[in-house]
């Protein structure tokens, strides 16, 4: 994995390190924080991971959160005062195995597709397609996002001046995959691209529940 | 833009950006729905020769040249003229018929059914049956179909309904006008 790779996988995955420590492990959220810096200088960028990821093709995700569960484990249980109680690493890995989809994964999913329109959006603007970004902007990312009404048909065809119905609904269907090749390339920067289809079948199944 | 506060708002954009099944990425609302067929009622057929001509296998010469022949303006007057024209309504119906078909995305599915029907009826309206194939029992049953939707103008659900009476669909029921 290179390294540049590795840091957008970090970057993608470190909010969802956090929320797992915190809401999994029910850590306070600065030992939290302490625990992924630690554990991604002491783990990840000692190469130990990135080296056992190349053998676990496609699991890495969940490879990489057992680690993170593991590390937490041992920190704390060297931490942990005597008689200080602590929850069993077999406890921690029936824990993993019920929170993983929910709290980690979600937390993934929101850090690509955040990442996936910040590109989209700065992509249509240099491209002078800013028309694009407009309408996925306020036909579907507001109202999601933000629960705003989505831009009604008529207020569309006066911001645009379409002619035609048709025009609107290409540009919408431009749109969207506009996203999903944005979504692709923020995907590609932390996999190989040979692995991209796979995590989107991931996204596809996560969001699907 | 901000960056996204909600994972659950992230689970709601994928699925309706991953999902080639849904028409769009947001369902459109009843109003919306009203506003592209009036839209398209007053869209210039000249607009759609391309996917006209596609949907007929013909070149698109051809069907600017029978836009240009029988005068015909815009969807709309196709299909509300006071002496219908058989060849305007087979365009319409053509390019009605082709936004019906699975994958296609460029028009709603809904409003493509209201061409289709209405320019069905009307043809056989003014006797140019040879315009579809389809059974009388299943022109009634679409008819029906788009009779349910809410947001149909008024003109067009009287000349469906009327229609429908000619085509012995017997008095049916519309259930927009009951209650």
């Amino acid at each position: 994995m290179r390294l540049q790779a590795l840091e957008e996988l970090l970057s993608i995955y470190s909010p969802g390190f956090r929320t797992f420590l915190i809401q999994a492990r029910h850590i306070a959220p600065d030992e939290a924080d302490e625990l992924v810096q630690a554990f991604v200088a002491d783990k990840v960028l000692a190469a130990q991971l990135v080296r056992h990821a190349d053998q676990q093709r496609g699991k890495f995700r969940n490879f990489v959160l057992k680690s993170l569960n593991n590390f937490a484990t041992t920190r704390r249980r060297g931490q942990m005062r005597p008689g200080g109680s602590l929850e069993s690493a077999h406890d921690a890995a029936e824990q993993l195995q019920f929170t993983t989809a929910d709290v980690f994964d979600r937390q993934w999913v929101q850090q690509v597709v955040a990442d996936a329109l910040q590109m989209m959006a700065s992509d249509c603007e240099s491209r002078g397609r800013a028309d694009m970004w407009e309408i996925l902007r306020l036909r579907v990312v507001e109202p999601v996002f933000r629960g705003a009404e989505p831009l009604g048909y008529e207020q569309i065809v006066q911001l645009f001046g379409f002619d035609s119905p048709r025009q609107a609904m290409n540009l919408l269907a431009s749109a969207k995959r506009c996203f999903l090749d944005h979504l692709r390339l923020a995907i590609s920067k932390y996999v190989e691209e040979d692995r991209i289809e796979e995590e989107l079948a991931d996204l596809r199944r996560i969001v699907a529940h | 833009m901000k960056s996204p506060s909600s994972e659950h708002s992230s689970n709601a954009i994928l699925r309706v950006l991953l999902d080639s099944a849904l028409p769009e990425p947001c369902a459109w609302s009843t109003d919306d729905l009203r506003a592209v067929l009036a839209h398209m009622l007053a869209t210039p057929l000249r607009l759609e020769v391309l996917p006209i001509a596609t949907a007929l296998g013909v070149p698109a010469d051809q069907v600017a040249s029978i836009i240009n022949q029988y005068g015909c303006d815009t969807f709309g007057t196709a299909l509300n003229a006071a002496t219908p024209n058989a060849e305007a309504l087979r365009l319409v119906k053509a390019f009605a018929k082709s936004f019906l078909q699975p994958g296609q995305q460029d028009l709603p599915k809904d409003v493509a059914r209201v061409l289709y029907v209405a320019s069905i009826l009307r043809a056989r309206k003014c006797g140019a049956r040879d315009v579809s194939s389809l059974p009388n029992a299943d022109v009634t049953r679409e008819a029906r179909r788009v009779l349910t939707y809410d947001w149909l103008p008024h003109d067009l659900r009287a000349l469906i309904r009327q229609c429908i009476s000619l085509e012995g669909g017997g008095s049916m029921s519309d259930p927009q006008q009951e209650s």
